[in-house]
């Protein structure tokens, strides 16, 4: 897995977690929306139905009434009895008059009938209606037979035209029933009522006006529906299968006929859905873009800051240990990291600091040990000498080397200061070899050759020790350890950029593997070597010079076995300001 | 947090604004109307045979079928009913496109009867108005289509042979004329006081009813004019009409003369229930001619009815037969009429509507 920034991960975490939050939300508030509208149509269209539909039961209701107000008439009993004229005068004149007093009633009544109509088996026949009769027997149609056949109300759902009167087509639908003559109990014909379908449409549209409904009228046995907002039968849906985005809903009026609304709620909410949309869209887009810079801001106030301690740690080494980091954020984590991060640094800077003092007092312990360890070797020798040359009445001689000895030591000590010039370092070391030479006559001769200018001798600053031990290393390994006589050359000069002390003697000469070893050693700065016993010294002179000047500076030794022996001093023309101020740290 | 809870108040501001919007709902009122614009069209074999003949004369569009409109101003009666069922049968017969509509004694819905009907393509058209004067911008927009116009039992206030065809109609001046006249002969009695039953005042016909009967009285001086109210061509307002004059004029008058039958037989109605006795103490005349009314003459309590034909089929489809084939047509056609009284009503009953 590839690594990423925290900040990117951030942004796009909370941005996901955003968009996967409103979409949620979004999903939850348009379903439940959606069921709200549902609902809502449900609710509303079944307050419309039953609006309606106690409307129309009304109707059928007054109908009724009207009906059974007819048959208890007294006008219209007398008239179903009186049905014996001697010519057709009678008829007419009784026609006439209870034609007009049908009409009276029934516009009395109610307006939504169209006509009412009573029909008697001897052939008489009344109307309410302004249209003339059919011309036609209406005793031998079903119809007829239908309702004088059954004592109960009878109603005809929709058909084409009127029954009874001869008018332009519109379609219908009636109450009738039976009529009996009171006086015989006798069924003598029928009562009828008709109605347009088109009151259905007028009842449904003062009451639906608001809402986008389809009404459709039926009776079960009929095949077709009276759709009543166009007024026109349709074929009968008997598939009662809800469809989708539809929502249909029955109920049964009280004479058993079945109002059904159907409505799209799709339809209806079309507009909503729209402005929803747009809602939604407009919502998305500040929701997404406040998201974004959200998680921006967000990501920022964390990363920041973080961005801010990387750049410190980069920045910190040795030097700059103690420089803190101040970092303004309200994330309690982070101020945690930063004031651990302070405190590790300083902790590392404190560490450093000990180190620093540890080896700064290893070294001396190495350098007061190595005064230690030469001094009072190289004493008691050089005393048992002076003795010596007492002894044999040398007095001279002995007067040279205790002299010689005295200013040895008045260098050495040298106020306690660890560094010395070069002159005085070179001066040192020819009061040692002077007091060597002395006490090894016959088999050790010197010589110094000073090839640099005095000034420059004078002002170049050194550790101090770092000739002597080599001078030593070369009377005791190189010459004395042979057993034959050697000579010991001791040269300054200045190559290049460099100042050359060359201490060069001819004796016994390092080993090829060894030497290769010593100068590996040398190199590195190292300290200790296995493979040498003797070398003690030499890495420790080597490593004071590369201490004070640098990795450029220190020892080369060269040899061949048997022959000679040059180690190569390699030191700077001149110090350097911080080696002045390194002179002032190592004296304090 | 912040952004969830965010996210929440959002999502709750969308659902209430939704909640808001969603009570409101379209009011899809039906633009259909309560027009009744019905269309018959025939049987395709039958006017196949009269197109394939040749090329339809005064074919406006072209398209081969001769359509006829006719712009009814009410089916407010059998005299309306038969009117309507007569031009349909003989349109039928002739094999013309019969498309009708029904003003519903709206002046204002007649117009747009007529607009809905030019619309459809008619080759010629057919307006029985409603209002003279209103009833003109209907002419008008059939003259702009170029669809001639032939009006039916009543006259309107435009030219004639210029802004339409001609006029078929009965001759009302003759019907309240024949009225006075046929009382004159058969009243028998010395003096006449005369209540007369208008109706709706706005046509000519009613206009004409009265101007003719008011004539004949002129030519009487035994009759007189007692009273003149509109009875609406409606029998139960002609019914509470007639009892108010009852009770006005305390029953003094011996005739009622009634511009229509229906009316007359609300005047019956009211007489009889004021205990007067139509047809015998109390004359009706009356005009139209309907079965019911023919029925009271034989029964006696109608005394007269000079008709009104209302099958006007036969005449209207001639007229413009003749005015397609560049005939000289009469600016005011009159339909045949004749007198009912009981001397010939149960032969006439057979042909009343």
């Amino acid at each position: 897995m590839g690594k990423v920034s925290i900040e990117k991960r951030l942004r796009e975490l909370f941005i996901a977690t955003a968009v996967v939050a409103m979409a949620m939300s979004i999903t939850i508030s348009t379903i439940f929306y959606i069921n709200n509208i549902i609902k809502t149509a449900k609710d509303n269209i079944n307050a419309t139905m039953d609006y309606n539909g106690a409307e129309i039961n009304k109707i059928i209701a007054e109908g009724i009434e009207f009906l059974s107000i007819l048959e208890n008439d007294i006008t219209i009993q007398q008239a179903i009895r009186e049905n014996d004229f001697e010519n057709e005068k009678g008829i007419y004149a009784q026609r006439i008059s209870l034609n007009s007093y049908l009409r009276i009633l029934a516009n009395n009544y109610s307006e939504d009938m169209d006509g009412t109509y009573l029909l008697l088996d001897d052939g008489r026949s009344f109307k309410s209606s302004v249209y003339p009769f059919r011309n036609d027997d209406f005793q031998n149609k079903k119809w007829y037979q239908g309702i004088i056949s059954q004592e109960n109300i009878r109603y005809d759902f929709g058909y084409e035209g009127t029954r009874v009167i001869s008018n332009i087509v519109y379609p219908c639908f009636s109450i009738g029933r039976q009529i009996r003559n009171y006086k015989t109990g006798e069924v003598v014909g029928i009562i009828i009522i008709e109605y347009k379908m088109e009151i259905l449409k007028k009842i449904i549209e003062k009451n639906s006006s608001t809402i986008n409904l389809d009404f459709s009228v039926c009776d079960e046995i009929t095949d077709r529906d009276w759709d009543v907002l166009h007024n026109k039968f349709i074929e009968k849906d008997n598939t009662r299968r809800e469809k989708l985005g539809i929502i249909t809903l029955r109920q049964s009026l009280e004479n058993g006929w079945i109002i059904t609304a159907k409505s799209s709620w799709f339809q209806m909410i079309k507009r909503e859905l729209l402005i929803t949309g747009m809602i939604i869209f407009i919502g998305i887009i500040i929701i997404t873009t406040a998201s974004v810079i959200f998680a921006i801001r967000f990501s920022k106030a964390i990363t920041a800051p973080l961005h801010e301690v990387l750049l410190h740690m980069e920045n910190i080494d040795q030097d700059n240990l103690k420089k803190t980091i101040a970092i303004n954020t309200k994330f309690i984590e982070m101020e945690k990291l930063v004031s651990g991060l302070n405190e590790m640094t300083s902790q590392i800077n404190d560490l450093f600091e000990k180190g620093r003092m540890v080896e700064q007092d290893m070294r001396k312990a190495h350098f007061m040990a190595l005064q230690a360890q030469i001094n009072p070797h190289f004493l008691y020798n050089t005393l048992d000498h002076i003795a010596w040359q007492i002894r044999v009445n040398m007095y001279d001689e002995a007067l040279a080397s205790i002299i010689a000895l005295a200013k040895f030591f008045r260098l050495a000590l040298n106020m306690g200061e660890e560094l010395i010039t070069l002159e005085k370092e070179l001066e040192h070391t020819n009061y040692y070899l002077q007091i060597q030479t002395a006490r090894f006559k016959d088999e050790i001769s010197y010589q110094m050759n000073m090839e640099m200018e005095q000034n420059k001798l004078k002002e170049l600053v050194v550790p101090k020790f770092i000739l002597q031990p080599l001078v030593e290393n070369s009377i005791y390994h190189g010459i004395r350890d042979v057993g034959e006589t050697g000579k010991i050359t001791v040269s300054v000069r200045e190559v290049d950029q460099y100042t050359y002390i060359l201490i060069h003697d001819d004796g016994a000469g390092i080993p090829k593997e060894k030497l290769k070893s010593l100068n590996e050693s040398l190199m590195k700065g190292e300290i200790n070597n296995r493979d040498t016993d003797k070398g003690y010294g030499i890495l420790n002179v080597n490593q004071r010079i590369k201490y004070l000047f640098g990795m450029d500076y220190g020892l080369v030794i060269e040899s061949i076995e048997g022959k000679f022996t040059t180690v190569k001093v390699l030191l700077p023309l001149a110090n350097i300001d911080s080696q002045i101020v390194q002179k002032h740290k190592i004296h304090k | 947090m912040k952004r969830k809870v965010l996210a929440a108040v959002l999502s709750i501001t969308l659902f209430a604004s939704l909640g808001v919007t969603g009570c409101s709902k379209d009011d899809g009122a039906d633009a259909a109307g309560t027009g009744e614009i019905t269309t018959e069209t025939e049987e395709a074999s039958e006017t196949e045979t009269a197109a394939a003949d040749s090329e339809v004369k005064g074919d406006i569009n072209g398209d081969g079928i001769f359509r006829v409109g006719f712009s009814e101003l009410a089916i407010d009666g059998a005299w309306r009913v038969a009117q309507v069922e007569s031009m349909e049968s003989v349109a039928k017969e002739k094999g013309y496109e019969f498309v009708m509509a029904n003003a519903e004694l709206d002046t204002a819905k007649q117009l747009s009867d007529v607009e809905d009907l030019l619309a459809q393509d008619l080759d010629f058209l057919f307006i029985a108005p409603m209002d003279m004067e209103a009833i003109v911008p209907a002419i008008e927009a059939a003259k702009t289509k170029g669809v001639p116009v032939i009006l039916l039992d009543r006259e309107a206030a435009a030219t004639a042979g210029e802004d339409y065809i001609c006029t078929i109609l009965s001759d009302y001046l003759w019907q309240g004329e024949t009225c006075a006249d046929w009382l004159n002969e058969n009243g028998g009695s010395d003096s006449y006081k005369i209540v007369q039953i208008t109706g709706k005042v706005g046509g000519s016909d009613v206009r004409d009813r009265q101007a003719g009967f008011e004539t004949g009285v002129a030519k009487y001086d035994n009759m007189e004019i007692i009273a003149t109210q509109s009875g609406e061509w409606s029998r139960t307002e002609a019914q509470k009409v007639m009892q108010n004059i009852i009770q006005s004029t305390g029953g003094d008058f011996n005739v009622v003369y009634c511009h229509n039958d229906e009316m007359a037989l609300g005047v019956v109605l009211a007489l009889k229930a004021a205990g007067m006795n139509p047809g015998t103490d109390v004359k009706v005349l009356a005009i139209d001619g309907q079965a019911e009314a023919v029925e009271a003459i034989i029964a006696g309590e109608i005394n007269c009815i000079a008709t009104c034909n209302p099958r006007f089929g036969p005449t209207a489809f001639e007229t413009m037969e003749k005015y397609l084939n560049g005939e000289n047509i009469d600016l005011i056609i009159n339909n045949a009429e004749y007198i009912i009284d009981s001397s010939n009503a149960e032969e006439k009953l057979a042909d009343a509507f």
